[in-house]
């Protein structure tokens, strides 16, 4: 009922007379009313909210602040880690005399990064730089732990101040299970297994004092080739390794079959726990390099002499071309074996219908050189791209990025933030590196145009021109024009004194945050 | 006499709103005290659902009353209202009963199903309120309040904002339970109106 009140008027509701008597009950919330009491409510959430220095804020934080329901869309991750594979030895990447057909096919249903390289080598500061998502760069702090430990600056154990990937997404509710047999991690103070309800150490790898010496490994080490820069370190893996695989029968028996196999057994106990973050970390193709017999026949048609299974890691001048190659051949043919039985791994993935919900990453650490610069192993002052150049891919269940490739300097501490990102969970303050998961979304991270990495004394950086590596105090510089010369072949250092000097400065001092420490 | 009684329940189950506001409200409580005994929250979240069912209740019983005088917009409310709440209570069984979240991780129904519900309801009691019919069993000093906190509501079911999302989410409950003691002293006065007239009249007589 509304009562006019004559031309220009507001027209307001005539009240029935009943309505009046009875005072508020009985009427219809009218708009008046409604904008009232919004604007009431709004005030006084804003004085709640700005209420930030009084009384009434400090009762606020009196209230607990949990009040939703924790869940949500979530995803399993599964970390793949595999250890000395060259960007180069996969087809995908160009390759074609070597057999890597569980990769190559993985990396069509994934984000392919072309530009990846470690934030640190070698092995543990890789494995640190991936487990805490921080740099490990520029080794500062840096004290070797015990007396036989590799005496190289930055390889030690995660500091006790970091956290760590799993300790995080422990704490949202993911089931965390670990398998590798990357040696260096077993020793219960390097914490690697940090934040794991369920961890794995397959035993015997290279090194590990696993088994004693005995006189069936001295038998193996004459038909093992020994020699080179590092003859006393390399004997001394070898006559370990030969006596922890001792009894090896079966192909299951090696390393990269055990990993693969186990983690294969995991994924079952993982999928009673989801929403479950697994690493897998092969330390195969790593050197040693004795892959059954069937897989270095697909890469070499025999050899007389001592086996050369190891390289010696320093310049490759001892070794001759027929060696080099028939080392470079058996170590194609461990990186076959591994993807062998990764894709035995992604098989049982796939069967278990895992793969349709969880994210999958997979990469190297770094390379290993065979004599393409003259030297054979990991030498720090060599980084050229057979050594720092890695692979890295990310799979989305939901197909986000499928086939897609990457210019971005992808990197091992990207991944942490990367899963943390893809999760919805808020990154650690500690967390360096960059989420990678927005390229998925087709959004670009953080802008990275140059890349800093270092090597015990030895630092790298490049940019979309030039890659340089030097000491760490800027000295003995080499330098390559990456559009003329992408292989690194010519050192053109000498000619070009203010480029070095502007990458070293702007570039590896600005990353380091002052002068490099030295040790 | 069991018509009667059944009737009777029906015309004042809306007063089920007042325990089922009020443990709405008591939520960051438990899930406080959840946390503290048993270091979750989950213990807590699985003996949430009772709130939602007797809000829900309640919010049928004043539906009842009121539903000759009804208009569509206030049907369609409280149609949203009641889907909002069922699907919060589906989603609290489903995520803490049932654990559905736990094998479709990705698409986690259970839990978006209840983070949805709480938006609908917020929507729909907003909706349910501003359009009571006049004349209805609900005086509009019940229903102001109950907006503010429908508002609340929707304002802490949208996002987490701490402490903050907390006493909002505390408003929310007592809206409830404001508009079902509301009722409550309506018709308390009313019963007292009727006995003074019925007496009136016995004197008179």
């Amino acid at each position: 009922m509304w009562r006019a009140r004559g031309p220009g008027e507001v027209r307001v509701p005539l009240l029935p007379t009943r309505v009046r008597r009875r005072g508020l009950k009985g009427r219809t919330l009218t708009r008046r009313d409604f904008l009232k009491v919004a604007g009431a409510g709004a005030a006084g959430a804003t004085m709640l909210g700005a209420a930030g220095c009084g009384t009434l804020a400090n009762s606020i934080t009196q209230v607990p602040d949990e009040y939703l329901p924790s869940g949500g869309s979530r995803m399993n991750v599964i970390v793949v880690i595999i250890d000395s594979l060259r960007r180069d030895h996969l087809g995908v990447y160009g390759n074609d005399w070597i057999k890597t057909p569980n990769l190559d096919a993985l990396a069509k249903e994934s984000l392919r990064f072309d530009r990846s390289y470690p934030e640190s080598l070698p092995t543990i500061l890789a494995r640190r730089a991936i487990h805490t998502g921080t740099r490990t760069f520029p080794f500062r702090d840096w004290q070797k732990w015990y007396a036989e430990d590799v005496n190289l600056w930055g390889w030690q154990p995660i500091p006790r101040g970091q956290v760590t990937l799993a300790e995080i997404l422990l704490g949202e509710g993911f089931y965390n299970l670990m398998v590798t047999d990357t040696l260096h991690q077993f020793r219960p103070f390097y914490d690697m297994h940090r934040g794991f309800h369920a961890f794995d150490f397959i035993r015997g790898q290279e090194r590990d004092l696993f088994r004693p010496l005995s006189p069936a490994s001295e038998k193996k080490m004459q038909d093992t080739l020994i020699g080179g820069p590092n003859a006393s370190h390399s004997e001394e893996i070898m006559r370990q390794y030969w006596a922890n695989t001792i009894g090896r029968e079966r192909e299951e028996d090696w390393f990269a079959p055990q990993v693969f196999t186990k983690a294969a057994e995991y994924l079952e106990m993982a999928k009673e726990a989801q929403p479950f973050f697994m690493l897998v970390d092969s330390y195969d193709p790593h050197e040693p390099w004795d892959p059954p017999q069937k897989y270095i026949d697909l890469y070499s048609d025999g050899f007389d002499g001592p086996e050369p299974v190891t390289s010696s890691s320093g310049p490759s001048d001892w070794l001759t071309e027929a060696q080099l190659k028939r080392m470079h051949a058996r170590y194609s043919a461990e990186v076959t074996m591994t993807d062998h039985w990764l894709g035995h791994f992604l098989d049982k993935a796939q069967g278990l219908g895992i793969l349709d919900n969880t994210m999958l990453i997979v990469l190297s650490d770094h390379g290993h050189a065979f004599g393409e610069h003259g030297y054979a192993g990991k030498v720090a002052s060599a980084l050229y791209p057979e050594l720092t150049d890695t692979f890295f891919f990310i799979r989305h269940p939901g197909g986000k990025g499928a086939g897609e490739r990457s210019d971005y300097y992808a990197s091992t501490h990207d991944i942490a933030p990367t899963i943390l990102g893809s999760m919805g969970v808020e990154r650690h303050p500690q967390m360096e590196g960059q989420d990678l998961s927005v390229l998925l979304e087709g959004k670009e991270p953080g802008a990275r145009p140059h890349f800093t990495a270092g090597y015990h004394d030895h630092v790298l950086t490049r940019d979309d021109k030039y890659a340089m590596f030097s000491l760490y105090d800027g000295s003995n510089p080499y330098l390559f024009d990456l559009d003329q010369d992408p292989k690194m072949d010519k050192n053109i250092a000498s000619s070009n004194p203010a480029v070095v000097k502007k990458m070293f400065n702007e570039y590896v001092l600005k990353d380091a945050g002052g002068p490099l420490p030295h040790y | 006499m069991l018509r009667r009684l059944s009737s009777f329940l029906l015309k004042w189950s809306g007063l089920l709103c007042v325990p089922g506001g009020a443990l709405w409200a008591l939520s960051p409580m438990g899930i406080y005290l959840s946390n503290f005994a048993f270091h979750t929250p989950n213990v807590f979240w699985k003996m949430f659902w009772p709130a939602p069912l007797l809000i829900l209740l309640g919010l049928a019983g004043l539906q009842l009353r009121q539903a000759e005088r009804s208009s569509i917009l206030n049907k369609l409310g409280f149609l949203v209202a009641t889907l909002g709440l069922v699907m919060i209570m589906a989603g609290d069984i489903g995520l803490y009963w049932l654990g559905i979240d736990d094998i479709f991780i990705v698409t986690a129904p259970a839990y978006n199903a209840f983070r949805l519900g709480l938006l609908v309801l917020a929507v729909g009691s907003i909706l349910f309120a501003v359009t009571a019919p006049r004349d209805g069993d609900l005086p509009t000093w019940g229903l102001l309040p109950f907006v503010v906190g429908s508002l609340c509501g929707l304002v802490s079911f949208s996002r987490d904002l701490g402490s903050f999302g907390a006493v909002l989410w505390i408003l929310f409950g007592v809206g409830w339970t404001w508009l079902g003691l509301s009722l409550a002293v309506e018709g308390f006065f009313a019963f007292l109106r009727k006995r003074r007239t019925a007496s009136g009249v016995a004197v008179k007589q």
